[in-house]
Parts: C-alpha cells; sequence; structure tokens
C-alpha cells in the first residue's frame, strides 16, 4: 500500500516538473526569448553565415569599437536588385549598447534592434560597440542574420534563411571563470544555512546541558516528539514560529526593496529581482507569515477556550503543518534555479501563464504555484478540523452565545477560509494548467477576467480571514485590561457573522479597474461601503468596553490600543477604494499599499502581538518582560507609522505600486526615502521582540493559571497546560444568571442621549398624531 | 498637486472632511476613555467580578448599540450617495465619438503606442519671445517671423524632413498641406532650442514617444492589450494622474475598455502604467502633452473649465 503511495506520487513529482519540458504550444514552450527571425521560417540554419570584424576581445571602459556585420548565404540567388537582401536583428545584454551608422540602418523593436525596409537592401553594416563603463562584467551580443530570396515577401519556408551567432565580450576586470550567483540566490542560501546552524546550536545547547550522557539517540528522542506531535498546544508553537520565521524573512525582503526604493534610479537590485523580491514578499507575509501565525494562536488557544482537550482530528492538524512546511521550499524554489516566480502575490495571467522567457513569467512560477496549492490543501484541512472541533467538543456551559469572542472570532474566519478556498484552488489548477501544458481558460480564447474573479471571490474573504481573528484578540485583551466584560457580546458576534457574509460578496472591489460592467462596479461599490457597518460597531464596542473601566496598562493593552488606532485608519482609508472617482485614481497605486499594510501590520499583525504578550505566559508559565515589551510598542509603532502614513502620499502624487524605480522628476524621492529609513527601524525593533521571546521563556517572571484575569477557560488550566490539556473536561459556569445588571457610566450617558433623541422622534409622531 | 479639478479631488475632499471628523470622533473618545478610566485613576468599587471559568455579566444597551448602528449606516449612505455622482462622471457619461477626441492607446511589453483615430493640428509656443505663425491652407504651408534672424526650421512632411533657414517676414514651402500626412515644423533658435512646435497629426497616425490631445474636449481613450508574435500580450493599466483616472487594457478584448478626461490645460502631465506587466513594468512611462490646438483653422484658448461642464458637476 505504501509502496503504492510512493509510487504515484513520485510519478505525480515528475509530471509535474516534466509537464513544462516538453513542447505543447505551437511556438513551443520553451521558446527562446527573441525566437529568431521568426516571421521569415521556424529555424536556424547553417546555410546562412553570420560574420563579425571589429569586435574587441575584451573591452575598455566607455570605449567605442566598430564593427561590421556581414551576411552571406550561397545558397539563395538574391542580387539586391529586385527587393531586400538581407536583414539583421541585434540584442545586447549584460551593459554597453550597439548603434548603427548611421543611426537610421536600426529601429528599436521590443527591445532589440532591427533592420529598417531601407537597411535590408545591403548584406553587410557598420555598427559601433559602446561599452559599458563598468569593467568587470560582461557583454552578450546576440546577432540573428537573415538571407532573403529578395521577392519582397517574408517567406516562412526555405525562401529565407536565417541564423543565429552569439558573442560574449568581458571587460578588461572580468572576473572571469569565477563564481557569480544572484544576490538573490545568496541571501535564500544563507537563510538556509542559518536553519541549520539553529538546529546545530540546538544540539549544542542539547548536548551542553548532559555532556556525559549526549548520544545522537539521546537528540533524536528529544526532537522526535517536535516532529511527530499532534498534541494541539506543540503544533500550535510549531505554526507560530514558523509563521514568525517567515515573518522575519519577509521583512528582510521587504527591507531589501525599500532600500532599492530609497533612491530615484537606483539599480541595487535588478527588475527581476525587484519582482521576484515583492511578489515572495507579498505571498510570503499573508500565507507563510499571518496565516500560519493566526494558525498557532488558534491550536493553542481555541480548544481551551472552550474546554476541549484537544482538536477533533489531532492528525490531520499535524499534516496541515506539515503539509505548510513542504510548501515554502516549493514556493522559494525559483530562487535557486536564478528564475524566481515574478507574478506578485495575485498572479493575474496571462502574464503568470507566458513562459515566454522575454515578456512572460519567471520558470519559478510552475512551482510556485503549486506551492500555493500545497498551501490551499493545507488551510482546507485545517478549516475542517476547526470547523468540527467548535461544532462537537464544546465543554458543559460553553454554549453559542456564551463561547470566548476569540473562538467566536476564529470560527467565522475559519468558516470564510473553507469557503472561499475552493475558488482559489481551481483558480490555481487552471493557471498550473495553462502555465505548465499550454492550456487557455486564462490567455487566448479564454477570459483574464474569470481568473481575477476566482482569485477575488477567495482573495477578499482571504483579507478578513486574517483581520477577524485579531479582532477576536482585541476583544479579549481590551475586555481583560480593563478588569470588566465587553460590552455588547451579542452585538460583537453579529458584527462578525455580518462582516463574515459581506465579505463574500465585495470582491468586486478589487477589480473596479478591470473593465468590469459599470452595473456591477455599482453593485460592488454598495457591498464594500456597507462592510464599513459591522466594522464601525466592533471599534465603538470595544471603546465602549473601555469607559467605565479600569484599564491596566500592560505590553498586551498597548498593542490592542495600537490596533484600535492603526485599524480605524485602516478601515477608514479603505472607504475611499470602491467610490467610482477616487478608486481610478487609487487603483494600484501606493495608496492601496498603504492601505492594505494598514490593515495588515496595524490590524493583523498588531492583534497578534498583542495575543502574543497576553497568551505567552499561558504557554511558558513565564511572563515577557515589559520594559521590553514597551519599548518593542513604542518603536514599532512610531516607525510604522512614519514608514507607512507618507505612502498614502506618494500614492495620491501617482506612484504606481510594483514599479522598481521612478524619475528624479516625479517628486517621490524625499518621501521614499523617508518611508526606507523608517521600515528599516520598524524591522529592527521586531529583533526586541525576537530577544524577548527568548530570553523570558529563560528568565521571564513566573506565572500562576490566571495572571492577567481573564474569565474564558484557557486560564483555568495551568500553564503550561498538561497533555490533556484538561485533567477532566471543565463546566463553564454563566453569571447572568438571575443577575439583573445596570448599564455603565458610558451606558448610562449614551442611553440618555439616545433616549432624548428617540424621545424628539416619539414628540413629532405625537404631534402628528394631535394635529 | 495632481488631478486638480476632477471628480477625483472634489470626492476626495468630501470623503477627507468624514474621514476626520470620523477620526476625532473615534480617537477622541478612545484618548478620554484612556486617560479618565485607567487602573487606579478610575473607581473600581462597581466593576463587575470576573472569575475564571464562569462568562462574565453581560452588558449591554439596545438603544446604545443601535445608535452607532443607525447614525454609522446614515453616514454611510450619504457617502454611497455621493459615490454615485461619480460613476456617471467616470464610466456611465462616456462622450460620444463625434464630440470626443478620440485616441486608440496600445499597450506593448513595455512601451505605449498611440494610434490617432481624429485629426489635429496644433502649436505649442515655447518661449515669450516667439513671434512666428505658422499658417497652412491647401496651397502650402506658410512660416510667418517678423525678425528672425539666426531661426532655423524644420520640416517635417511625411517621412521626409527638410530644413530652412527663416528670414524676416513670410516664408513660404514648396510643398501643399495634405490633410494625410503628418507634417510638423519644428523652429528653433540660434541656441538650437525649440522655440515654437507646429504640427499636424493625421487619422491613423501611430507614434509611441508622446501623446498630444487637444484641450477643452473630452479624450476618449480606447484601450487595448497588444501581444507578442505568439500571445495575446499581458494586462496593463493606463493612468493619467492629471486626472486621476486609469483603466485596465484587457488582452483579447476585441472592443478594448474605454476611458476619457477631461483636459483643459495645456502641459506636460505623466502616463505610467499601473498593472504589473512584466520584467520592466517601471520602464512603461510616457507623457501626455496638451496643447491649444486649431479648431476651424482657429487657435482655441483653453479657457474652459471642462469639469463644470458635466452634468451633475455637484457629486
Amino acid at each position: 500500500m505504501r509502496t503504492r503511495t510512493l509510487a504515484i506520487l513520485t510519478i505525480l513529482m515528475v509530471a509535474l516538473f516534466a509537464a513544462p519540458q516538453f513542447s505543447a504550444r505551437q511556438g513551443g514552450i520553451n521558446a527562446q526569448g527573441d525566437a529568431g527571425c521568426s516571421c521569415h521560417g521556424s529555424s536556424a540554419t547553417d546555410a546562412t553565415l553570420i560574420s563579425v570584424t571589429g569586435l574587441p576581445e575584451t573591452f575598455n571602459a566607455s570605449e567605442s569599437y566598430p564593427f561590421t556585420l556581414s551576411i552571406t548565404n550561397d545558397a539563395l540567388a538574391y542580387d539586391g536588385t529586385t527587393g531586400a537582401k538581407a536583414g539583421f536583428r541585434i540584442l545586447v545584454s549584460g551593459g554597453g549598447s550597439v548603434v548603427g551608422v548611421p543611426d537610421s540602418i536600426t529601429q528599436d523593436m521590443d527591445g532589440g534592434l532591427t533592420h529598417t525596409t531601407d537597411s535590408n537592401k545591403e548584406d553587410s553594416w557598420e555598427f559601433i560597440y559602446n561599452a559599458p563603463s563598468d569593467t568587470t562584467g560582461t557583454t552578450s551580443i546576440t546577432i540573428l542574420g537573415n538571407a532573403v530570396n529578395g521577392n519582397g515577401a517574408a517567406d516562412t519556408g526555405d525562401g529565407d534563411q536565417w541564423n543565429r551567432i552569439e558573442i560574449s565580450i568581458p571587460g578588461v576586470d572580468a572576473s572571469g571563470t569565477g563564481f557569480e550567483a544572484p544576490p538573490l540566490t545568496i541571501l535564500m542560501t544563507v537563510m538556509g544555512l542559518a536553519v541549520a546552524l539553529i538546529v546545530l546550536a540546538a544540539m549544542w545547547v542539547f548536548y551542553r546541558r548532559s555532556p556525559d550522557t549526549f548520544t545522537m539517540n539521546n537528540f533524536w528522542n528529544y526532537v522526535k516528539p517536535w516532529l511527530t506531535t499532534t498534541d494541539h498546544k506543540y503544533i500550535g508553537i510549531l505554526y507560530f514560529l514558523y509563521g514568525l520565521f517567515f515573518f522575519l524573512v519577509g521583512g528582510i525582503l521587504a527591507l531589501l526593496f525599500r532600500i532599492q526604493l530609497a533612491l530615484p534610479e537606483n539599480d541595487f537590485l535588478s527588475y527581476d529581482e525587484y519582482n521576484s523580491f515583492f511578489t515572495l514578499h507579498g505571498t510570503t507575509m499573508i500565507f507563510l507569515a499571518a496565516m500560519p501565525m493566526i494558525a498557532g494562536f488558534a491550536n493553542y488557544v481555541l480548544p481551551l477556550q472552550i474546554g476541549a482537550q484537544d482538536l477533533a482530528f489531532p492528525r490531520i492538524n499535524a499534516l496541515g503543518f506539515w503539509l505548510l512546511v513542504a510548501a515554502a521550499p516549493l514556493i522559494y524554489t525559483g530562487i535557486w534555479t536564478g528564475d524566481s516566480a515574478d507574478i506578485t502575490w495575485v498572479m493575474y495571467p496571462p502574464y503568470s501563464s507566458l513562459t515566454d522567457s522575454a515578456y512572460g513569467a519567471n520558470s519559478g512560477t510552475t512551482a510556485f504555484i503549486s506551492g500555493m496549492l500545497l498551501l490551499g490543501a493545507s488551510s482546507t484541512l485545517a478549516g475542517i478540523n476547526f470547523i468540527a472541533t467548535v461544532f462537537t467538543m464544546r465543554a458543559h456551559g460553553v454554549t453559542w452565545m456564551k463561547m470566548p469572542l476569540f473562538t467566536w472570532s476564529l470560527l467565522i474566519s475559519i468558516f470564510m477560509l473553507y469557503l472561499s478556498l475552493p475558488a482559489l484552488v481551481i483558480s490555481l489548477v487552471l493557471l498550473l494548467l495553462d502555465h505548465s501544458i499550454g492550456s487557455s481558460f486564462f490567455t487566448t480564447g479564454g477570459d483574464p477576467l474569470l481568473f481575477q474573479h476566482l482569485f477575488w471571490f477567495f482573495g477578499h474573504p482571504e483579507v478578513y480571514v486574517v483581520i477577524v481573528p485579531a479582532f477576536g484578540i482585541v476583544s479579549e485583551v481590551l475586555a481583560t485590561s480593563a478588569r470588566r466584560s465587553v460590552f455588547g457580546y451579542k452585538s460583537m458576534v453579529y458584527a462578525m457573522v455580518g462582516i463574515g457574509v459581506v465579505g463574500f460578496i465585495v470582491w468586486g472591489h478589487h477589480m473596479i479597474t478591470s473593465g468590469m460592467d459599470p452595473f456591477w462596479r455599482a453593485a460592488f461599490m454598495i457591498t464594500t461601503m456597507a462592510v464599513a457597518i459591522p466594522t464601525g460597531i466592533k471599534v465603538f464596542n470595544w471603546l465602549a468596553t473601555l469607559w467605565g473601566g479600569a484599564l491596566v496598562m500592560k505590553t498586551h493593552t498597548l498593542w490592542a490600543l495600537g490596533f484600535v488606532v492603526t485599524f480605524t485608519l485602516g478601515g477608514i482609508s479603505g472607504m475611499f477604494f470602491p467610490v467610482a472617482g477616487l478608486d481610478t485614481h487609487f487603483h494600484d497605486s501606493y495608496f492601496v499599499v498603504a492601505h492594505f499594510h494598514y490593515v495588515f501590520i496595524g490590524g493583523t499583525i498588531f492583534g497578534m502581538f498583542a495575543g502574543l504578550y497576553y497568551w505567552y505566559p499561558k504557554v511558558t508559565g513565564r511572563k515577557m518582560d515589559e520594559t521590553l515589551g514597551l519599548w518593542h510598542f513604542l518603536i514599532s509603532f512610531a516607525s510604522y507609522n512614519a514608514a507607512f502614513w507618507p505612502m498614502h502620499q506618494v500614492g495620491i502624487m501617482g506612484m504606481p505600486r510594483r514599479t522598481h524605480t521612478y524619475t528624479v522628476e516625479s517628486g517621490f524621492a524625499e518621501l521614499n526615502m523617508a518611508i526606507t529609513i523608517f521600515a528599516i527601524i520598524f524591522g529592527i525593533s521586531q529583533l526586541i521582540l525576537v530577544w524577548n521571546l527568548i530570553a523570558s521563556a529563560k528568565k521571564g517572571e513566573k506565572v500562576g493559571n490566571d495572571p492577567w484575569g481573564g474569565w474564558s477557560l484557557e486560564w483555568a488550566t495551568t500553564s503550561p497546560p498538561p497533555t490533556p490539556s484538561f485533567a477532566e473536561i471543565p463546566t463553564q459556569k454563566d453569571a447572568n444568571e438571575g443577575i439583573h445588571h445596570e448599564p455603565s457610566a458610558m451606558g448610562n450617558f449614551f442611553a440618555g442621549m439616545a433616549n432624548r433623541l428617540w424621545a424628539i422622534g416619539e414628540k413629532e409622531q405625537d404631534e402628528e398624531v394631535s394635529h | 498637486m495632481v488631478a486638480e479639478d476632477t471628480v477625483y479631488s472634489i470626492l476626495y475632499d468630501k470623503f477627507m472632511f468624514w474621514s476626520i471628523i470620523v477620526g476625532i470622533f473615534t480617537f477622541g473618545w478612545m484618548f478620554i476613555a484612556i486617560l479618565r478610566y485607567r487602573a487606579g485613576v478610575t473607581d473600581e468599587s462597581n466593576l463587575e467580578t470576573i472569575e475564571v471559568g464562569t462568562f462574565p455579566v453581560e452588558r449591554d444597551n439596545l438603544k446604545l448599540e443601535l445608535t452607532w448602528f443607525i447614525v454609522p449606516t446614515i453616514l454611510v449612505i450619504w457617502l454611497t450617495y455621493l459615490a454615485f455622482g461619480s460613476m456617471n462622471l467616470v464610466w456611465a457619461q462616456m462622450p460620444d465619438e463625434d464630440e470626443a477626441f478620440n485616441v486608440t492607446v496600445e499597450g506593448y511589453q513595455w512601451y505605449w503606442n498611440y494610434v490617432y483615430e481624429d485629426s489635429l493640428t496644433y502649436q505649442v509656443v515655447d518661449t515669450t519671445t516667439d513671434i512666428i505663425t505658422v499658417e497652412w491652407n491647401a496651397n502650402g504651408i506658410e512660416i510667418n517671423s517678423a525678425d528672425a534672424e539666426g531661426v532655423e526650421a524644420a520640416v517635417t512632411y511625411g517621412t521626409n524632413t527638410a530644413k530652412m533657414n527663416l528670414s524676416g517676414g513670410e516664408n513660404s514651402l514648396n510643398v501643399s498641406f495634405n490633410n494625410s500626412l503628418f507634417q510638423q515644423v519644428l523652429v528653433k533658435n540660434s541656441d538650437g532650442d525649440v522655440i515654437h512646435t507646429w504640427e499636424h497629426i493625421p487619422v491613423g497616425h501611430e507614434r509611441s514617444d508622446k501623446l498630444v490631445i487637444p484641450c477643452d474636449i473630452p479624450a476618449v481613450f480606447g484601450l487595448f492589450a497588444v501581444g507578442n508574435s505568439d500571445n495575446l500580450g499581458v494586462q496593463h493599466a493606463f493612468w493619467t494622474p492629471e486626472w486621476g483616472n486609469k483603466e485596465d487594457l484587457v488582452p483579447g478584448l476585441e472592443t478594448g475598455t474605454k476611458m476619457f478626461v477631461q483636459p483643459d490645460r495645456i502641459g506636460t502631465f505623466p502616463i505610467r502604467c499601473a498593472e504589473y506587466c512584466g520584467l520592466e513594468h517601471s520602464l512603461m512611462t510616457s507623457e501626455v502633452q496638451v496643447v491649444q490646438w486649431f479648431d476651424d483653422g482657429k487657435l482655441n484658448d483653453c479657457s474652459e473649465d471642462m469639469w463644470l461642464k458635466l452634468d451633475g458637476g455637484d457629486a
């Protein structure tokens, strides 16, 4: 049985990787960047001779070298009397340039020099090669030469014959045969090595604990539980550490391209590197950082909050995590082939389905999409598991409307994920087919907009999937910190459900300028505006929770309050997008980048940080250092706002997103420099968190079961909880039974206001009646 | 400031107004709550008891919660109403072909190409000292320069280019004006700076250096993504930040997509590609030049406020 499974998996994998190697399209899937003189027959022939005289062996800095290009073909009887004789096409890469003498014999076409209708009456031309100033590089010149039969037509048979030569000219200081790798490859290799070093360091620590009894076997026994665990607490920690690791990886990628953007016309990164970096940054942050961190909290806290001993399907839970681990290398794999995916996190075809190396996506895209598919599988498994757990494993007393808000938020977010994922998986499968075997779901004959609809049908709920759990965390943290229950528990639940439902019918606001029918743009405008209402209810309920309470300023409180500020700002800027007249300007500008970083970092990540400081004592039995936490909050919060607020402004000024560079005249330079500086500070301040996490695990202040005064069942068990998490299934009591409760001071104030408002309405009604 | 006097700027101001009100209200409430109700400052005696494992006493207030359900709903309805005004201005009221200046915009990897569907004769006066006029009729093109010592004119006629030195007074060219040919007169002073440009762009003329459009007439762009030898091309988005408008180019969509702008100020403004389109996406920039043009032989003065001409302008 096992052998058969293995065999099938092997065949599938071989098929997956081999598919792109076969030619299924007319032009061949691995068509060369410049396929040749494609309008004159399909393949090169040796009958045409291309000779070049005058090019140097090596070039000196910025020197000009005249050279002559001649094309001869004995097989074709052409004399130039009746029409064209020969044509050429010259492609230069690696620095330097080639110009014709005179300039008018060439024309720029698709990134290369091509003959003109006048100059192909000759078969020999003069050019000048201008060497670049950097003499450590190597210039590659590809020359395609075509000899024609002079009938004036572009013959595709043997009438016209073409050939190709390639010439490399190294600079005088070129390192020759020295090893060269793209910086991204080096960076990722360093990260791989870092992981290996961490493993070695863990071994060293383990060895130091008892050098005498150390054996590999002992070490293996120490590691093995982590690799084979099905305990929700261990898997939760693994998920979280995995998410945190990729949060840092994605952050480093972001800092690198922020350095690129700091100066106008900068060349710190190449186009290719830049495009790969932001693709990987987006995908990493959403799918490999935010989602696993949420899954980490969900795994650890959710069963404890509902009084369950574990999740419903512990082994499926472990499978979900390890699929995620398998997905990451697939997503990053293109980096080591030097051709990493550059299709943005939204992966819009037709660009992502083109395999043409000059105009299409990089070859790493195949593995990238496969990795995304694995993520889809992993999330689906998690979805089944959590939904089943919440429905079937709640302890006595944990009824639907007595469930902690964090559990509610997770249930809603996972429902959304589970229902929207099929759209993503379908679109990914079709895209993979388009990309690898040349089907045409989204290209010629298909519909590129279909992909956008499918993707955003998933993509928009996905945005709420990562933000709604943060709502839950903030609800718990603010209520506990204000030492009271959350205001308007029921309306909080309904608001989240409302966001969950409306979240499924707003996807079109991502496509308002995509050429969609104006009717649908209007429809999506209305639905999107409606999201503000339940979100507003949540914010006001949090504020009402604070009013009249006794707020304790712990680090997690600060992060939760910071969340309310930044999320409100991000929510307000979100209101600008569904508006036709505003979105036409903001769409795909830096204003969008500013907005979604305000909700992703200021919302999701700040919420995660609040949760991290809040539940850390439950996981380790020790508090995190409050002083370090305060510094982490102050530096992060200030630098975060300083980095992302100006992005609104550069967006309004007209800077498009995903742009590798910008001109001096555009006026974006000063703000971009500021953004980069503060982004670097924000990045560095996360190291305080990492240090705090490590140091506090050993030296933090020891705590009891309920250090913050929370009420939900996770605080009833020991810190850290035993396995299984509860010695016996607990029963949740209810303080509302037979209690008459007074509204709070805030409640009284607003109730008075509301009463007066309502009274006015009633009075008017009365008057109408009396008339 | 980009996008001045457009649908965008007016909506932006209105939305900013409400955003600031919501912001002041929310953050004001929050900071007062934080300052007033801190532990150790506030009276903690009447707080509910929180016990582990016990669902705490619920606090709610129906009228209060309804208030902050209904008030934001009214605000959202008002904002949606504002937003709807812009729907017409941006998409639905696409000007008639006859009343607009039509250009087909083609998106290649990675440059813009403009194909003129309407002809345009215009002039650009580059310096204040310019006293040159260009006149044309079926007989020829005449350059009048009252005082033009050492001034050189480069004349392009179709694909041919000639240079002539201008003498004071009338200089007639030995060519007849042809409505279907691209004709250009570039007058340069002795330093080689262009001081006067006159151009006639015929229907069907293609150019990719810059887009020239006339002022005071809506410009309608038909947007088409153009592919390479074996594919339909990729998505682009044609963005004119000056007018706060953009629209995607959809590969394979035979009718193309459309957008229009209301140019009423002469000048040169950037064009950018806003939809990621591959390797050199960031280099896919261009310029749009709004010019005074000859409407039936008379030079238009660019004095209209196009935005106010639109119906429902008070969005």
